[in-house]
């Protein structure tokens, strides 16, 4: 009996796929000519923070269509909450963390 | 409160700061370890927010969490039909036109007010029951082995209730702090109108496998108040002699009540002598006429009243095992699976109470008490849930939602499942 119910909720387990949007997740895309231009994300509370740079993983940027960097976005379970590009100057809004934290406060306090 | 029932007070109170003081420093080390993060994860260089311990206590454990005062007034349970009962007319005989009088149960209003705060995160597949918090909400999280969210949850819940005239007390605290490898829960419940107590703390090691996907061990303590397997009255009643007879005749436990039995003999109209024994209670009141109509009515409220004392005389149980667990969640607008296994392993050890009257003798009492040279049996306890929702169209939905737990002899499991179609 045990057995068969471990097999039942473990198969959906083994049947998707992962992905590096799921969760409450911030990616900062970048590359090693904009770093000095990235924002600390490390700032931010209660989400997952995340690194990509564009020589490492082009597809990712490609898939996201990712034009301008550095490129602040923060995800929700796979969609996207909102999108922070930089300027012509590569340089991304000053108020960049202050309105992806808001976003974040609004979804975590949904949850309580 | 007698000397016995204060030693056994203390000594809980002893082990709960003991293992609270345990769970903190868990904490503390767990948290600890978040400061130095800094890896590679799915082949992203991932990067781990700083956070130090005392600081933002308000933030940590006290944002977005909620005090709540509560309460409500109901009807009480009333029966669809009236009882009646005729009584014999205080002024005239047996066979003078009788009293009726209405013998319904009515019960007062029932109740229940109470209090509590409470810092419990919904998974996104969960909606706010209410637009505020009663204390009457039973989130998914309070059973699962993880969280919807990383830090420190809990629940401290007190509330008095009345129901069909009974005052109870009940109450849940809850605390748990979970981290990307640690799991670690502290919890007491008490339903008086159940009769249910359980307490249990657990610290677990937690391996993320991608995402979605996370297994855990560790080690779980836990309480139970029941003897599972211990019948006194069985054991009282067929306790025997060296010739076979029966040393307590079922009739002597009305004795030790103080109830009585005085023989008689009665011709009736036929000439037949009939014999038999009535009973009067410690009062003198006649409770029965007959042995066989004290053994149907009184007896058997006497040998529950037996059990119940020397239960009661036992000290609660509490018993340490290994854990494992798994689960798995995913949310998306139109899918969401949540779904967590949690085996405790056959390697039970109790730390308080007799273990002789403990789950490990369940099948070892019997006729003539504890059998002689007998071996304890270890066990298995597990518990898995699942909650699945499926959007198949915009018009069309499947849901799934259950769970089954087995812990000693008690099983519960709670299943639902359908569909909806919006016309």
């Amino acid at each position: 009996m045990k057995l068969w119910i471990a097999i039942l909720l473990l198969i959906p387990t083994l049947t998707f796929s992962q992905s590096y949007k799921d969760g409450l997740v911030v990616i900062q895309y970048s590359a090693d000519f904009v770093k000095t231009h990235e924002v600390d994300i490390g700032e931010l509370k209660e989400v997952e923070l995340m690194r990509l740079y564009l020589t490492q993983h082009p597809k990712i940027f490609e898939k996201e269509n990712i034009k301008y960097l550095p490129t602040v976005v923060l995800y929700h379970n796979g969609k996207t909450i909102v999108r922070i590009e930089s300027d012509i100057s590569l340089k991304l809004p000053d108020n960049t963390l202050t309105e992806i934290q808001s976003h974040i406060n609004k979804i975590v306090k949904q949850k309580f | 409160m007698n000397r016995k029932e204060k030693t056994q007070e203390l000594t809980n109170k002893f082990i709960f700061i003991i293992v609270v003081v345990i769970f903190a420093l868990f904490c503390v080390a767990a948290q600890g370890q978040v400061v130095q993060e800094k890896n590679l994860i799915d082949g992203f260089e991932k990067t781990k927010k700083k956070s130090k311990f005392f600081k933002n206590i308000y933030e940590d454990i006290l944002k977005y969490g909620t005090i709540y005062i509560a309460g409500n007034v109901n009807n009480p349970y009333q029966k669809q039909s009236i009882d009646y009962v005729v009584r014999t007319n205080p002024s005239g005989s047996l066979y003078d036109v009788p009293v009726v009088e209405d013998a319904t149960e009515y019960h007062e209003f029932d109740y229940r007010y109470g209090l509590g705060i409470r810092r419990i995160a919904r998974f996104d597949y969960e909606n706010k029951e209410k637009a505020y918090y009663d204390g009457t909400e039973n989130n998914v999280a309070l059973s699962s082995p993880t969280a919807a969210f990383d830090g420190w949850e809990y629940l401290f819940h007190w509330e008095k209730e009345r129901e069909r005239g009974e005052v109870f007390t009940n109450h849940r605290y809850f605390l748990r702090h979970t981290g990307k490898y640690h799991i670690a829960k502290i919890e007491s419940r008490a339903e008086g109108n159940v009769g249910f107590e359980y307490n249990s703390a657990e610290v677990r090691a937690r391996l993320p496998i991608g995402k979605k996907f996370s297994i855990s061990a560790g080690a779980i303590l836990r309480t139970h108040q029941q003897a599972f397997g211990y019948n006194p009255v069985e054991i009282w009643l067929n306790e025997t002699n060296e010739n076979g007879q029966a040393l307590n005749p079922w009739y002597t436990l009305g004795f030790e009540y103080g109830y009585d039995d005085i023989y008689y003999t009665q011709q009736d109209a036929l000439g037949n002598n009939i014999s038999d024994w009535y009973w009067v209670d410690p009062e003198g009141n006649i409770v029965a006429n007959t042995d066989l109509e004290f053994r149907e009515t009184v007896f058997a409220d006497l040998m529950n009243q037996y059990n119940r004392e020397q239960w009661a005389l036992l000290d609660a149980f509490a018993e340490v095992a290994p854990i494992v667990g798994a689960d798995y969640y995913v949310y998306r607008d139109k899918f969401w699976l949540h779904s967590y296994v949690n085996y405790i392993l056959p390697y039970h050890k109790y730390i308080k109470g007799d273990e002789a009257f403990s789950y490990l003798n369940r099948n070892n009492w019997g006729l003539g008490g504890l059998a002689q040279d007998s071996s304890l049996e270890q066990w298995d306890d597990y518990q898995a849930g699942i909650v699945m929702g499926w959007n198949i169209s915009s018009k069309l939905g499947i849901f799934v939602e259950g769970e089954y737990t087995k812990f000693w002899d008690t099983e519960i499991f709670k299943s639902t499942i359908g569909l909806n179609i919006e016309l």
